[in-house]
């Protein structure tokens, strides 16, 4: 199955991208998992900045602290830390 | 009346945003408060050539909505309007548009504030200061954070 990752701010500059389709093994995903997807498609050193434990992961737009599932067409975001309005 | 929430990359008319905001909240409307924030035009020593807001389509609306809920537990609110652009921003450019209708000034004051509080450090934007000494994406800083905090043990 297939989920959308979009990455934004100074992810999005670091990585000199706004947004891939990646595919997926099965429904269970954790940040480890896809972190190591990403790696394979992108390389160690481009997937470097998404490494900060500051950065976050939100799956259908809500931020997701521990593990999580995705599903075909989930939409997995990889954030820096908001500035605020 | 639902809030409005709106992010645009088009600048924003006081007047027509104060007009609506009236509009909407009725006859026993006492009170607006209203905060507008601009881009400020140095930082330090170092001069602002512009602003560069990003947000995540439908998650920042969201971070939004779920402050005026906040707000609307706290006070007694008949409407919201929170307008907020994006894009590139020259400095003095209007940024934020915060403006709070209540039968009571207590309530539109402290709304006002709070919502604007909670905007600088859980509404989801991303900003870079494009200035003469080179680009920066920018932090919350301590104060804001402070600001939002003082919030929490207050009695509302």
């Amino acid at each position: 199955m297939t989920i959308n990752v979009l990455f934004f701010a100074s992810l999005k500059e670091e990585l000199g991208l706004e947004s891939m389709t990646l595919d997926v093994h099965d429904s269970f995903c954790n940040r480890a998992e896809l972190l190591e997807l990403l790696q394979n498609k992108l390389g160690r050193e481009r997937i470097a900045p998404l490494l900060m434990e500051n950065v976050a992961i939100a799956v259908n737009q809500t931020i997701e602290k521990a593990d999580f599932t995705v599903q075909t067409g989930d939409e997995v975001a990889f954030l820096p830390p908001i500035t605020g309005g | 009346m639902v809030d409005e929430i709106r992010i645009q990359p088009e600048d924003f008319s006081y007047a027509d945003e104060y007009a609506r905001c009236l509009q909407a909240a009725g006859p026993e409307c006492g009170a607006v408060a209203s905060f507008v924030g601009l881009v400020r035009s140095s930082v330090g020593d170092s001069d602002v050539v512009g602003l560069q807001l990003e947000h995540y389509p439908g998650m920042t609306e969201q971070s939004i909505a779920k402050i005026l809920a906040a707000a609307r537990k706290r006070w007694d609110l008949q409407h919201v309007i929170v307008v907020h652009r994006v894009g590139e921003l020259k400095p003095n450019a209007q940024i934020v548009l915060v403006v709070v209708a209540s039968s009571h000034r207590p309530d539109a004051f402290a709304a006002c504030e709070y919502v604007m509080d909670y905007l600088k450090t859980e509404a989801v934007f991303w900003k870079k200061e494009l200035r003469n000494d080179g680009d920066a994406w920018i932090k919350s800083t301590g104060d804001d954070f402070a600001r939002r905090d003082s919030w929490v043990d207050e009695p509302s």
